[in-house]
């Protein structure tokens, strides 16, 4: 058993290489993709809604958003770390931080005042989905900014520690593909959510139709009555089903092991 | 669990939902929504999968600072892992010298990997390696689950012991059996011990011829008795033997110092005995050989400082069962027990050769408080100690008065050094 382990000795001792820039590579690319849908899409949703007359404030507020998408961009695409001769990406997260922070001044001024970005009762269906979608390209610009910060870390720590041979390519194109699906059930959920707005509002009208037409009911205000009914109860399901699966899971993986493991102590 | 990551998301989410809320910004109320369903959805899959640990040792007992080559081979017995952390937890006085012990994994169904490292174990013990943990996350990295596998293996850690030439501890009752213990006796042995007058029947070869020529005497040369001999080491291993610091304290010097005699004795072929007290009483039973040697090496790897068991307490237990007139070595800091007057004078009255070998505690004390010292502004408060230091000397001569021979360790002052002192005094 000490000769065996011995034997192996050379191969403890062998560099490792790490060659994730190909792998990560095509995160760094869907994560600007994503940033710069975002920033398109925000771009169409404003001239859309606002009719091209814009005041001040709101054109501020598009320049600080295109600076945070800049920023971002910039974390994303050139920061990176020297590990071993070779440079890996790695975003910084004060950049990352930066660019939502700038992102979300820009969202709120370049929306400043204007009462079509308010009352959820002046837009049509269309453009609530629309509305959505830009949300979802942003949360997914910050996911994937940040996902190719933590592959960079992985793999060098793998690279570091690990004796094993680690791959890194078959964790990303499963998170591809995992996240796309994912992404797909998010955008569905949060475009549900949204529209079930229209749907409180006509079951309301069915009971109080001067109450479906409070302010109350036609703002953000209802988006909030709506995050309020949608998450507070599926955050609770989910986590009791999540507590009670992990608890099971132990108690099978215990009970599988426990023999083999007697055996292999005697 | 939840990660920072979720934390953090979350955080985003809620800022944003009062700040749309604040502004009556749509955008914002959507990404929050967005952000929150984002969270939710990340709660699937993250599963444990079926891996199945086996754990090699390159040596299940070793010395102390011995180097242990471990070996966790990790089977893959579901389908592909995913991204899979994996750690081998490790107690926290062993030290990893090489590779480590966590690790990233992606394995195929059936796929095998094996985590290779090493730890250096500086103090005595028996350590348990294990349990290991295998943690996986979702696919956004927002949460994990753990699942701890009970699967853990047994490192016993000796005391170290050291090479003495010789030491002054030796029987006033000679057994039958011959040996290399000395015996203040005639008998059969290589030291010249006396001369007296031939009587007949003796060996012709034992006559001293140069005293015959000069007193016209037939005289003969008498040798030292060389014999074997039972040694009893009593070992105080109770919680006032943990004074110090982890890796410097009475108990693991004491330790160090009992392996070492119980070597010795052992190799002149002595019958060696082990009575450790703590919060109770471990007998290893007298024997000799290297068999012996490992009975009692691993007793003494097995003991913790606890319990407040007084030595009266074993002498009365353990008398009966130490053979009479034969030497019994305690190794005691000698702190808090007040019985030890009483033992110390039941044990001279039945005529035993003792020794107390006696770590200093207060030094030990001392020494830890001077290094905390350089880390934190920790005082050494020196009358104190000084009053510890006299009330302890007190007890020596008060011991010393009885007949006693005891040794006072210092702990700069090594194991070797301390035996020879045991020889001259």
């Amino acid at each position: 058993m000490v000769d065996e382990i011995e034997d192996n000795e050379e191969e403890q001792t062998a560099p490792r290489r790490v060659s994730i820039g190909g792998d990560v590579i095509l995160i760094r690319i869907i994560a600007l993709v994503y940033g710069m849908l975002a920033f398109i899409s925000f771009l169409v949703l404003i001239v859309d809604l606002g009719n091209i007359g814009f005041e001040i404030v709101q054109l501020i507020g598009i320049g600080v958003l295109f600076t945070g998408v800049c920023v971002g961009i910039i974390s994303v695409w050139f920061t990176t770390v020297d590990f071993e001769n070779e440079k890996l990406p790695s975003p910084s997260s004060i950049m990352i931080m930066i660019s939502v922070a700038l992102s979300t001044a820009g969202i709120i001024m370049g929306m400043w005042g204007d009462g079509r970005f308010m009352d959820t009762g002046e837009m049509n269906w269309l453009r609530l989905i629309f509305v959505g979608i830009v949300g979802i390209f942003f949360l997914a610009f910050i996911e994937v900014s940040h996902s190719s910060k933590h592959f960079t870390s992985i793999a060098k720590y793998a690279a570091e520690h690990s004796l094993a041979e680690f791959s890194v390519r078959p964790v990303i194109t499963n998170y591809l593909m995992m996240s796309s699906l994912k992404f797909l059930l998010i955008t569905l959920i949060s475009v549900a959510v949204l529209l079930s707005d229209r749907l409180l509002k006509y079951i309301v009208g069915i009971i109080n139709p001067q109450f479906a037409e409070s302010i109350m009911l036609n703002s953000v205000y209802s988006l909030a009555i709506m995050i309020w009914i949608f998450a507070y109860p599926l955050v609770v399901i989910l986590l009791l089903l999540s507590g009670r699966a992990k608890a099971r899971e132990v108690e099978v993986m215990a009970a599988e092991h426990e023999g083999e493991f007697a055996e292999m102590s005697t | 669990m939840w990660t920072k990551k979720a934390v953090l998301m979350i955080s985003l989410g809620v800022v944003c939902l009062l700040l749309g809320l604040i502004f009556r910004n749509i955008l914002l109320m959507a990404l929050s929504i967005s952000i929150f369903v984002y969270t939710v959805v990340g709660l699937f899959s993250s599963k444990v999968k079926n891996i199945r640990p086996e754990r090699q040792l390159s040596h299940e007992k070793i010395f102390e600072d011995g180097v242990v080559k471990v070996e966790l081979r990790l089977l893959n017995e579901g389908g592909r892992t995913g991204f899979l952390e994996v750690r081998d937890s490790l107690p926290t006085q062993l030290q990893l010298k090489s590779g480590s012990n966590y690790t990233y994994l992606n394995l195929n169904p059936k796929g095998v990997t094996k985590l290779r490292y090493s730890v250096k174990a500086p103090i005595k013990g028996v350590f348990h390696m294990g349990p290991v943990t295998l943690r996986s996350h979702d696919t956004f990295n927002l949460y994990f689950s753990e699942l701890k596998m009970k699967y853990e293996s047994l490192l016993t850690v000796f005391p170290q012991t050291r090479d003495v030439k010789e030491l002054y501890i030796r029987s006033k009752q000679p057994k039958m059996y011959p040996g290399e213990m000395r015996v203040k006796m005639p008998g059969p042995g290589a030291e010249f011990f006396s001369i007296r007058d031939y009587m007949p029947g003796d060996p012709f070869k034992d006559i001293n011829w140069k005293a015959y020529a000069s007193t016209g005497k037939l005289l003969v040369n008498e040798h030292e008795r060389e014999s074997v001999s039972d040694v009893t080491i009593v070992f105080d291993s109770r919680a006032t033997s943990n004074y110090g610091m982890d890796s410097d304290n009475p108990n693991l010097y004491g330790a160090r110092a009992a392996a070492t005699l119980a070597n010795f004795f052992l190799k002149r072929r002595d019958s060696v005995q082990l009575v450790i007290y703590s919060d109770k009483v471990t007998t290893v039973k007298k024997g000799s050989g290297q068999k012996q040697l490992y009975e009692l090496l691993t007793g003494l790897a097995g003991t913790d400082p606890k319990g407040d068991i007084p030595l009266s307490g074993i002498v009365d237990v353990a008398l009966p069962y130490m053979p009479r007139r034969s030497p019994i070595v305690v190794i005691s800091s000698l702190d808090e027990d007040e019985s030890l007057r009483k033992a110390v004078s039941t044990m001279m009255v039945l005529e035993f050769d003792v020794t107390v070998l006696s770590p200093n505690s207060v030094d030990f004390e001392i020494m830890a408080r001077k290094k905390q010292k350089k880390k934190k502004d920790a005082m050494v408060d020196p009358i104190a100690f000084e009053v510890l230091r006299l009330e302890r000397e007190i007890l020596l001569q008060e011991l010393r008065s009885y007949g006693v021979r005891i040794i006072d360790w210092k702990p700069e002052t090594p194991l070797t050094a301390i035996l020879l002192e045991a020889r001259n005094t």
